[in-house]
């Protein structure tokens, strides 16, 4: 099976990779879905650029190195980085601080200091509705909610998350929360099995945070 | 004041029983039953969802066999089911049986009046649904409970602060959160209590194993969601929330794919009372 055909078409630089394991993702065609800003995915600041996708891993990897769950995100705006960020949970013991929440947070603390303490929570959104979000895996249901609170207009992620997956996998958040009167555009599949692979690396390893009783075996 | 505590399920514990149609036949004599039922095993066997139901439904001298699930003709029933009726003087009609298997005792009784189901009871569940379990409903926890909301509810009144009780094992923690202005994501009281709980020297472990926490909204999806990565224990609010992710808009909890479940309950005051 070769690399699925990405809408509208960027060349993706890394080959043809093997069939996804299929335990940890099923193919979805990436179409995009209910696109609701006034850019259309015709936009070049919006379309899929291999380059974003490519720093996310490298900050998965530095993630990964650090005993962390191999997962980065770069945020994009107006086809320029504004923020790149990886999971921060077990070096601060915050479980909270996964990839996008750590971006959010400091773009937020940038947006307020940059426009002053008085900016209110519109201006905050009309800054990420003109951002895109590049993941490795599958936003979570609390990073899919954050990303869909701050209002980003789009998300391109790699593999699926079938634990957690906020983005149609476990819920689709975008569809539950009504209320939020706001739905990015979500694409998927991008060096999903690059992901995977990543992601199997680090659970060879051992979960630093699981409880004595839930640790593995030690290996040799 | 007068409060109340109640569960929330990770499903509808309404005792109303959602039905389907099914093919059902009088068996006139008993003796041909147990080769009636091998043969209908064989021909149309029940799923693995659909074994709740039990084949035979016997009355004072009277057998009933359960043929097929939803609507069929006769006509268009298999031929060796066909002679079977035939044969045995079967006299077939559509019946109204359960359509999903009982998870309470309450569901169970109603479901049996259609139709004869198996069940076992799952006590725990009982004792929740029956607000028998003494560390939630015993009088010293229900005044604990009532405390530590009527703590989070008075620190809500200040403008811009809001309050997080967390009792953990080794005691009880007030935990006053300043909200940052209009902040987005920090601007939720889980989010915020999260992040103040949590530093480098928290113990090993995941943050909140083994802890209870008091909120007085229903928390949102990301604060839900963050409030499974953090493994609390159970989770009481006060206020439903139009946003919110354990009553409202879904029930997080009945998510099967999470890896880590809590207990939800709605401590509210009782009808009439004010705060």
């Amino acid at each position: 099976m070769s690399q699925p055909s990405l809408s509208p078409g960027p060349h993706h630089p890394h080959g043809p990779h093997g069939p996804p394991t299929p335990a940890l993702i099923e193919p979805a065609p990436p179409a995009a879905k209910k696109l609701k800003t006034d850019t259309g995915p015709a936009d070049p600041d919006v379309s899929y650029n291999p380059r974003f996708m490519d720093l996310c891993f490298d900050k998965a990897r530095e993630a990964l190195h650090v005993g962390e769950v191999p997962i980065g995100c770069v945020f994009v705006r107006e086809g320029h980085v504004v923020h790149a960020a990886r999971n921060r949970v077990n070096e601060t013991r915050n479980p909270t601080l996964h990839a996008e929440i750590v971006a959010i947070q400091a773009l937020e603390r940038q947006i307020r200091q940059g426009q002053g303490q008085s900016t209110g929570r519109l201006a905050v959104q009309a800054y990420f509705n003109r951002v895109v979000v590049y993941v490795n895996c599958e936003p979570c249901i609390m990073c899919a909610s954050a990303l869909q609170q701050v209002g980003v207009q789009g998300i391109f992620f790699g593999c699926a998350n079938p634990r957690f997956g906020g983005c149609g996998t476990v819920l689709d958040v975008f569809q539950v929360d009504h209320t939020r009167r706001w739905t990015p555009f979500v694409q998927q599949g991008f060096r999903a099995h690059d992901a995977i692979e990543l992601l199997k690396e680090f659970y060879k390893g051992e979960n630093p945070n699981a409880p004595p009783e839930k640790r593995k075996p030690a290996r040799k | 004041m007068k409060w109340r505590l109640d569960p929330v399920m990770p499903f509808d514990p309404s005792p109303d029983v959602a039905t389907q149609p099914a093919l059902v036949a009088r068996v006139p004599d008993q003796k041909k039953l147990s080769s009636i039922v091998k043969t209908l095993g064989a021909i149309y066997p029940l799923t693995e969802n659909q074994q709740f139901l039990k084949r035979v439904k016997k009355k004072i001298g009277s057998w009933t066999v359960l043929v097929r699930l939803g609507v069929t003709a006769q006509s268009d029933l298999h031929a060796s089911v066909q002679s079977l009726i035939a044969e045995h003087g079967l006299e077939p009609e559509t019946a109204i049986v359960p359509a999903g298997p009982p998870q309470t005792r309450a569901q169970f009784e109603r479901s049996t009046q259609l139709w004869p189901c198996r069940f076992h009871e799952d006590k725990k569940l009982e004792d929740l649904l029956g607000h028998r379990d003494p560390d939630l409903w015993g009088g010293p926890a229900l005044s604990r409970h009532y405390a530590h909301m009527a703590s989070v509810l008075t620190a809500r009144t200040r403008a811009g602060h809001d309050n997080v009780v967390l009792v953990h094992p080794g005691g009880t923690e007030s935990r006053n959160v300043h909200l940052e202005r209009d902040g987005l994501c920090t601007g939720h009281p889980v989010m915020a209590a999260i992040t103040q709980s949590a530093s480098n020297d928290s113990p090993a472990g995941y943050l909140w194993s083994d802890c209870d926490v008091y909120l007085a909204e229903e928390p949102c999806l990301m604060c839900s969601m963050a409030l499974v990565h953090a493994r609390v224990r159970q989770i009481f609010f006060c206020f439903p929330s139009p946003s919110g992710a354990l009553q409202t808009l879904v029930r997080l909890h009945a998510l099967q794919p999470l890896n880590h479940k809590f207990g939800v309950f709605w401590l509210r005051p009782e009808h009439g009372g004010s705060l």
